[in-house]
């Protein structure tokens, strides 16, 4: 019981050190970023964002130096303290067992923040730096377009750049300076109409149905109404509704003249276009109708119906074109698999990947045939559903299945590197690396690099442990302000140059090793030889 | 007399034994450190073993790693003898006799003669591989600014929006491999084999480590024209570096002793480096004889030496006139009891 006790004072104690440690980190490492901040590389809006973000990313990158000192820190101090005020009720067992229960907790600690936290921030910083190093060509392009007087261009690379930072007022008063040099109109600022995607809830459709039946389009009114009943057949309140939109269907359709009818008709078959789920047709269909009748307005939520579910299948050059500004990452080259042909492959070089809420948008996309040596260009591409639509005109449709992971490539995308992937895609990872035609040493460097890490991390605690072990057994209390600047300053190097050092020995060890034997045994060996070290240290 | 024989041999016992041992353990630390290139020599050549390796890098071993494990050995050896409360007396034996050993090892075996180290480097002759095997098949490689696919002799890239294939050549001696027809300059040369024992660093030593480097190659230059300054420099520096805990050794609070002895240890190494440049470069420049130039830091290290046997004798003294201070006081209180 007494153990216990004693055990879970020092583990308290311990833990409550490590996350003071953290939290001074976290504070100093803050000041560091906002005095070291470069606006050339961050926004302004987005400053506070990425300073604590990269603050946090730091300390999780730091944790095995804090860990380490903290247990030497906690360790030697309270054993020392105990001697001078004479508590012998903790004994050598209780830092043991005390020991033991932190390594878990360090270990998973660490784990999740690295697996889980750090992989989402990194994606943001990231994310942050992109948008950046986009926003600054265009002020860069202005400046340089100012310069040789060309105000007119420079102001639109000047808007382009306040599409990413709106409030900065500099650019904004700089634009009105140039557009009275210029005496010319203002043009209007390039608005982005984001369309809302179609309701698909049971209730928005009932909504739909009523709202429809009210402006007497009962068509659409019909069509929505048969597909909430599929969602909620037993409804009898919509049931009688339905029967009185057809009835009034009816007997509207038997009053309407010549146009009319062959409205009603073309709406009729447009809907049944949809039901069967061929958007591009109903698009077609709608928008031939759209341009016959432009001054019938009842066309429109119809048209915009198609639009909508055209855009499940394809997109909009003009769509594809609003987002080129957005961040995403530039020049990326990969060998993909056509997933519906066996054997064949492609080469595909893309200018720059854009990721826009869910959507991935692609531009500048080449495309080289490794089988029949053929080229392609196209200027916009996205992915939609399980395939990639490719097009430099509305009228092109280039439909292509490429055999990658989405929610990877958008990873890849972000981190720029392997190594960041978090541990829990480590399933699939290597086909996705063999898959965008990446060599498969990618992958054993990420696992070697993981496994690594975490065993020396808690050999790096092994030996601080050890270290403080010692240390508790001949301390008898601090002297002096040298002792202790010297003790902490010894802390500083041991717990920095130790872990690192560990880190070169071990993925040095790991390629002596590789050279003569599988991956998966040379890493074997590594842990059956670190196991060696830390028994014969215990007992040493 | 039979104690400082005795204490002497223990002492020198242990200044072999961890000599031996540290060495070892600094050999693997620097085996593991070029993993990478010991991995390219291994495809370079057919006949390469891991022991060819210790021949191409005698110098460094030389000149790096006995110096790195001598100082391990002074700290750790001496660490024990101190505890163990042998006198500095027959510390000082030990350590002649142990100098006498492995310094007159060293100078028999490689600076007898000043050919000796290129005779030695010249046994191993290496064996080019009939075929390399080139790690990159199949598969994309990126380059700061390039991307390129390599297939069946031929790499593919994109440059400046144009689709392109060529041919590459690998240089396995400079790790280079060089893609022949780029638009930014013909031939351009990119790193082969991945740098596996490199790590992303976060340390702040790595300056430190860098500067070391430059040092390190500096007296590698100056010291293969002439072995037995090396000699010198090692045996000034050890001595000073072996008495360090003597002075730091506190009976009283001993865990940071040690974190003490390594700090002053590796700022005196530090200095002594920078004396070194300071005596090839700055000294130099003044036109001074080049003798007294090459001795420079071994002369300022006998100062220092001077210096820690003046502390010595002092905490010696101090130490006594405490002890006769208090074998007074008992006598006086044993006087005043009768």
């Amino acid at each position: 019981m007494a153990k216990s006790k004693g055990s879970s004072y020092i583990l308290q104690k311990t833990i409550t050190l490590v996350f003071y440690i953290i939290l001074i980190l976290l504070v100093i490492i803050f000041i560091y970023q906002n005095i070291t901040y470069d606006v050339e590389s961050v926004l302004k809006k987005s400053k506070s964002q990425y300073v604590i973000f990269s603050t946090l990313v730091l300390v999780i990158e730091l944790l095995p130096f804090i860990l380490a000192a903290s247990v030497i820190i906690s360790f030697g101090f309270l054993y020392s303290i105990g001697r001078i005020k004479n508590k012998t009720d903790i004994n050598d067992i209780d830092y043991v067992i005390a020991f033991f229960i932190f390594l878990i907790f360090a270990f998973v600690f660490s784990a999740v923040l690295n697996e889980s936290v750090k992989p989402l921030l990194d994606a943001k910083v990231s994310e942050i730096k992109i948008t950046t190093k986009l926003s600054y060509q265009y002020l860069k392009k202005a400046k340089e377009l100012e310069l040789a007087e060309k105000y007119d261009q420079a102001i639109t690379y000047y808007k382009k750049y306040l599409t990413f930072e709106p409030k900065n007022t500099d650019v904004i008063d700089l634009v009105a300076e140039l557009e009275r040099k210029k005496y010319s109109k203002i043009p209007k600022p390039q608005q982005t109409e984001v369309t809302p995607a179609p309701p698909i809830n049971a209730a928005n459709l009932y909504n739909l149905a009523l709202y429809y039946t009210k402006t007497k389009e009962y068509i659409l009114a019909i069509y929505y109404l048969e597909r909430y009943l599929r969602l909620a057949p037993n409804d009898s309140n919509a049931k009688q509704l339905y029967d009185k939109v057809k009835d009034l269907y009816q007997t509207e359709s038997l009053s309407k003249n010549n146009d009319k009818i062959y409205i009603m008709q073309q709406k009729k078959i447009g809907i049944k276009y949809i039901e069967e789920k061929k958007y591009v047709e109903a698009y077609k269909l709608f928008t031939a109708l759209h341009k016959k009748y432009p001054d019938d307005k009842s066309i429109t939520p119809y048209l915009e119906e198609a639009t909508n579910l055209y855009k499940k299948l394809d997109f909009f050059v003009s769509d594809a074109a609003e987002k080129i500004d957005y961040p995403g990452l530039n020049s990326l080259l990969f060998k993909l698999n056509d997933a519906k042909k066996d054997q064949v492959s492609y080469l595909v070089y893309i200018e720059k990947v854009v990721y826009y809420f869910d959507d991935i948008y692609l531009f500048d996309i080449h495309i080289y045939n490794l089988d029949t040596k053929e080229t392609a260009y196209y200027k916009y591409g996205k992915k939609i559903q399980t395939y990639f639509i490719f097009k430099s005109t509305d009228q092109q449709h280039v439909m292509t299945y490429f055999d990658v992971n989405p929610a990877f490539f958008k990873n890849i995308v972000l981190y720029e590197t392997f190594d960041k992937f978090p541990l829990y895609t480590i399933f699939s990872l290597k086909k996705f690396i063999t898959d965008i035609g990446y060599s498969p040493i990618l992958f054993t460097n990420y696992i070697k690099n993981k496994i690594i890490s975490y065993l020396c991390l808690i050999f790096s605690l092994v030996v601080a442990f050890k270290l403080s072990y010692i240390g508790m057994k001949k301390t008898s209390g601090f002297g002096n302000i040298f002792q202790i600047i010297f003790f902490m300053l010894g802390l500083f190097l041991l717990s920095i140059s130790f872990y690192e050092f560990i880190l070169l020995f071990h993925n040095g060890l790991f390629t002596l090793f590789s050279l003569s034997m599988l991956p998966s045994l040379s890493l074997l060996l590594i842990f059956g030889i670190d196991l060696i070290i830390w028994v014969f240290m215990y007992f040493a | 007399m039979k104690k400082i024989i005795t204490d002497s041999i223990y002492v020198l016992k242990y200044l072999l034994v961890i000599f031996i041992l540290s060495l070892i353990i600094v050999i693997s630390v620097f085996l593991s450190c070029n993993a990478d290139e010991i991995q390219r020599l291994k495809t370079l050549y057919s006949n390469f073993i891991i022991f060819y390796y210790f021949i191409i890098k005698l110098d460094i071993i030389l000149y790096g790693l006995i110096p790195i494990s001598l100082f391990i050995t002074a700290i750790v050896a001496f660490f024990y003898a101190a505890n163990k409360d042998a006198s500095k007396t027959s510390a000082f034996i030990a350590i002649i006799f142990f100098c006498l050993i492995i310094f007159g090892s060293l100078y028999i075996t490689f600076f007898q003669e000043p050919t000796r180290i290129k005779t030695i480097k010249g046994l191993y002759s290496p064996k080019i591989a009939n075929s390399i095997p080139f790690i990159y098949e199949k598969s994309i490689v990126t380059y700061p600014g390039y991307q390129f696919y390599f297939e069946n002799g031929k790499a593919y890239f994109f440059e400046n929006d144009r689709f392109k294939i060529s041919q590459f050549t690998i240089n396995l001696n400079k790790n280079k491999i060089t893609i022949n027809a780029l638009e930014s300059g013909i031939g351009k040369d990119f790193p082969y084999f991945p740098a596996i024992g490199e790590i992303k660093s976060l340390s702040f030593t790595q300056k430190i480590i860098e500067q070391g480097n430059i040092y390190f190659l500096e007296i590698q230059k100056t010291i293969t024209e002439s072995g037995i300054y090396f000699i010198i420099y090692l045996f000034t520096l050890f001595l000073v570096i072996c008495w360090i805990p003597y002075i730091v050794l506190n009976e009283n609070w001993q865990f940071p002793s040690y974190i003490e002895s390594i700090i002053i240890t590796s700022i005196l190494i530090y200095l002594f480096l920078y004396l070194h440049h300071f005596s090839i470069y700055y000294l130099k420049d003044l036109k001074l004889e080049k003798k007294y130039i090459l001795l420079f830091p071994s002369i300022v290290y006998a100062i220092f030496l001077i210096f820690e046997i003046l502390i010595m004798y002092i905490k010696h003294g101090k130490k006594i006139f405490k002890s006769k201070v208090s074998q007074a006081e008992k006598a006086q209180m044993r006087r005043l009891k009768k």
